[in-house]
């Protein structure tokens, strides 16, 4: 219990501290004061990624031993993806906006491929309220989880495949192509959204399993009391 | 989009993500209630 208090602490603290790098370094040459909000898009955008994946990991582990608390992180971590990927698209759209002068281009592949992820996850999380029973909701989750999952690197090397208006990566392993300030604000920014998201993933699935018990517990005590009814059984008079 | 607006997102960004965790905190506090009726 005070272990969560401390790493829910860590990861506010580590937030506080990108923001602070974030909003401090000098303005970019070419995108001025605009170059904040990139830290907030691109950090988002790997955040979801790294849901889907352990979303799509966990449905997997569901179905190797009908565990029921993989499914419950697999869906605790589809709600962080999509809430992450909500807010990579909604901070992407106001830094193209003022960047390129145009908030959404649908010609664009990676801005395309992640609006397509963010509503098939969408459905994803539809499908699982639309089921009761507990077993038939984790296996189809983990089957759409399994196959949505697919659009992950669909998505990551969308950039490289079809040249459009997203520029390539500006941090790879042989080349950075960003200032140093910039750089430790993005990876400060890296780091404490995915404590951020661990925080908030372990939260949510806890959540989530007792709802399981409360849901277990509710359908109990509709049951009907006493012993059923059987039809008599007929035979010969006696 | 002026400056002063994208500055102004960039903040409320961060502000989502906390406003994402208290209200985690209130779910898990009424989930613990509904519980502790049981």
């Amino acid at each position: 219990m005070k272990s969560r208090y401390i790493f829910s602490g860590l990861a506010v603290a580590g937030l506080a501290y990108g923001f602070f790098l974030a909003a401090s370094h000098p303005p970019d040459q070419l995108q001025l004061e605009f170059v904040r909000i990139s830290h907030v898009h691109v950090a988002s955008a790997w955040v979801a990624f790294l849901a889907f994946g352990v979303t799509m990991i966990a449905g997997l582990a569901w179905l190797a031993t009908k565990r029921f608390v993989m499914d419950h992180i697999a869906a605790a971590s589809a709600e962080l993806g999509v809430f992450f990927t909500g807010l990579a698209l909604l901070t992407g759209m106001i830094w193209g906006d003022a960047v390129w002068g145009r908030a959404w281009d649908w010609g664009d592949a990676r801005m395309a491929s992640t609006a397509l992820m963010f509503f098939v996850y969408i459905g994803y999380l539809a499908l699982r309220r639309s089921i009761l029973d507990p077993e038939i909701r984790a296996r189809r989750a983990s089957i759409l989880g399994a196959v949505a999952a697919l659009q992950v690197p669909l998505v990551y090397f969308s950039v490289t495949l079809w040249r459009t208006l997203h520029p390539t990566p500006s941090i790879r392993p042989d080349d950075v192509t960003m200032p140093t300030g910039q750089l430790v604000a993005m990876l400060t920014n890296l780091a404490a959204f995915t404590l951020v998201y661990v925080v908030f993933t372990t939260w949510r699935t806890r959540q989530i399993s007792t709802e399981a018990i409360l849901e277990a517990r509710d359908a109990s005590e509709l049951a009907p009391a006493g012993r059923t009814i059987e039809p008599p059984t007929l035979g010969p008079a006696t | 989009m002026n400056e002063p607006a994208v500055l102004l997102s960039y903040f409320l960004s961060y502000s989502l993500i906390i406003g994402f965790f208290v209200r985690l905190v209130v779910q898990d506090r009424k989930l613990r209630d509904r519980l502790g009726d049981n």
